[in-house]
């Protein structure tokens, strides 16, 4: 009679296959890239930004901008030093296309980086910090379904749909001045020549800081957009690393003390930690 | 002395349904144990993800970034890692459920599959443990694809892992039930491996796998670039909307309408899961 071999313990049959799934899983901290290397080779980064883009970037040397404040920030924690490579055409609109930059000038962009569809077609992008929309300023307690009088209009940021916004306003049957500045959109409802103020969220925070007057997102039924920091697709490494930086930085509430400097409102700051900010991109209209 | 002869009671319907589960049970254990313990297909498991996504995927990488050190071009929402991703995870579960019918042609060359057969399970019965079995195996195979989802950049979500689950299973179902109907023709070893590989390479290869059909192009410029029987062969490839769907839950671009895909995969799976009880029969 041939010799009975001793039953397997049950146990033995699966440790093959929890080798293979800790070999895969010790192959998945790889880097799948070189760019976070790459940088800290040079302990330098190069910061694709916009020449002007209040608050997020500004002329002051004192307060450079949000975002340059947040950049240098984890730049200092990474141990790198920053490069700002300043590029007017992008704070002309939300299109990485037309901004004309390479891989060659910048390892990262900041600076009023929306986390739209377009952009994450040419771009990867971290989860948003920032939101931004169309925003209603006036004096406290006013809405837009309060409002009389004609409001005064500042587009800012060319990248937020102007056509829905005057979709909005016409159902509201509201008279709309355009202003060429934001100063200008100040003056006029400083003068009570607007009863109300419509521009870009984070440029009324700044502009209307020191001012009695109330500013309020506007929300759905209007588009509104996370802003994050972008890099070039495939620069993963890189990527996470300023991502866990910046989740270091919001825990440790350096976020909300650079916010507290250029005045931006807790409302507007998104904490990447939280799913609704996480999931990132553009919140899209609402149809009524 | 009388002899009282005691009729044998028909067993109930539940007890019925119960005997036969626990037939489908110990079929679906018997493969799923044989398949962790094939080393070989373990390594072949493993081996795809880091073949294709490491080497494959790493090598590609630089020329879907969008732009090198030029100007952007190539205008897509996700990494060539990312796009290849979900590819590679019908890949293996399309390996493993095709292989995993090796067992027939096993059992029915060492007479296993007679003393089945003549077993009280149904036909359909022995086959569901099959089918399960091959596609418990095949999902733990696409599992091991899964794993390495940090490594491309794909943050895993809890609903994002249940529905991939949902969808590698129902797949694996009906490519199990189809490594059934080749194994019912290809009777030998050699020739099944041979065939198979036949089968799965043109599949996979075809299924905008390894290249995207542009979906920002519209389908006459799409027939510029590409030559036209290979867009047929693609838009005609089943596999190609499984992909897709694999690709709408992990990386959210669907190069097709996301409904079409999972019609298609349902269709593909209830059909191949009929065409393997009607060969069955013949086993």
């Amino acid at each position: 009679m041939a010799p009975v071999a001793p039953a397997r313990h049950p146990v033995l049959d699966f440790a093959p296959l929890a080798l293979v799934f800790g070999f895969l899983f010790a192959v998945s901290f790889l880097p799948p890239d070189t760019s976070k290397s790459e940088v800290d080779r040079f302990s330098r980064i190069s910061v694709c930004m916009p020449s002007l883009y209040p608050p997020l970037v500004t002329a002051e040397s004192a307060t450079p901008g949000f975002d340059v404040d947040l950049v240098h920030a984890i730049a200092e924690r990474n141990g790198w030093r920053v490069n700002v490579v300043s590029n007017s055409a992008m704070g002309r609109d939300f299109n990485p296309r037309h901004w004309r930059i390479t891989r060659a000038q910048c390892q990262m962009l900041a600076g009023g980086i929306a986390n739209t569809q377009t952009t994450s077609s040419f771009l990867d992008l971290t989860a948003p910090y920032l939101m931004t929309g169309w925003a209603f300023v006036g004096a406290s307690g006013e809405t837009l379904d309060t409002v009389r009088g004609p409001v005064g209009f500042h587009s800012g940021m060319t990248g937020l749909d102007r056509i829905g916004l005057g979709q909005y306003l016409r159902q509201k049957r509201l008279e709309v001045a355009v202003t060429e500045d934001a100063k200008a959109l100040r003056a006029g409802l400083e003068g009570n020549v607007y009863s109300g103020a419509v521009t870009e969220a984070l440029s009324a925070r700044q502009v209307f800081a020191d001012s009695a007057y109330e500013t309020a997102l506007l929300g759905t039924p209007l588009q509104s957009f996370g802003l994050g920091i972008g890099f070039w697709k495939g620069d993963l490494t890189l990527k996470q690393a300023v991502e866990e930086t910046l989740l270091d930085m919001w825990r440790d509430g350096t976020v909300a003390t650079i916010a507290a400097r250029y005045d931006i409102d807790a409302d507007l700051l998104c904490n990447p930690s939280e799913p609704e900010c996480a999931t990132g991109a553009e919140r899209p209209p609402e149809t009524e | 002395m009388t002899l009282v002869m005691e009729q044998a009671k028909t067993p109930g319907r539940a007890t019925r349904l119960y005997r036969q589960a626990r037939g489908v049970y110990a079929i679906w254990l018997r493969e799923v144990k044989r398949s962790l313990r094939d080393k070989g297909q373990l390594i072949g498991g493993a081996s795809r993800p880091l073949l294709w996504i490491l080497i494959l995927g790493i090598g590609l990488n630089p020329y879907f970034r969008g732009e090198v050190y030029g100007e952007v071009k190539f205008v897509v929402p996700y990494t060539y890692l990312q796009f290849i991703f979900p590819a590679v995870i019908v890949l293996n579960i399309l390996y493993t459920s095709i292989q995993s019918a090796v067992s027939l042609i096993w059992d029915r060359e060492f007479g296993f599959l007679r003393e089945v057969l003549v077993s009280p399970m149904s036909r359909n019965t022995i086959l569901l443990g099959k089918v399960l079995g091959g596609a418990t195996t095949a999902v733990i195979h696409g599992c091991m694809v899964l794993v390495v989802a940090r490594f491309v950049g794909i943050n895993l979500t809890s609903g994002m892992l249940v529905s991939a689950l949902v969808l590698m299973f129902v797949l694996a179902v009906g490519l199990t039930a189809f490594g059934i109907v080749i194994a019912n023709y290809v009777r030998g070893f050699e020739g099944f491996g041979v065939f198979s590989n036949a089968v799965i390479l043109p599949l996979y290869f075809t299924a905008s796998s390894a290249f995207p059909l542009d979906p920002a192009l519209t389908r006459a410029q799409t027939l510029v670039i590409y030559p036209e029987w290979l867009v047929f062969l693609v838009e005609h490839n089943p596999l190609t909307y499984a992909i897709d769907a694999m690709r709408g839950i992990l990386i959210n671009f669907n190069q097709f309408d996301p409904t079409l895909s999972y019609q298609v995969i349902g269709a593909l799976v209830v059909g191949l899961y009929l065409l393997a009880i009607w060969e069955f029969r013949k086993a």
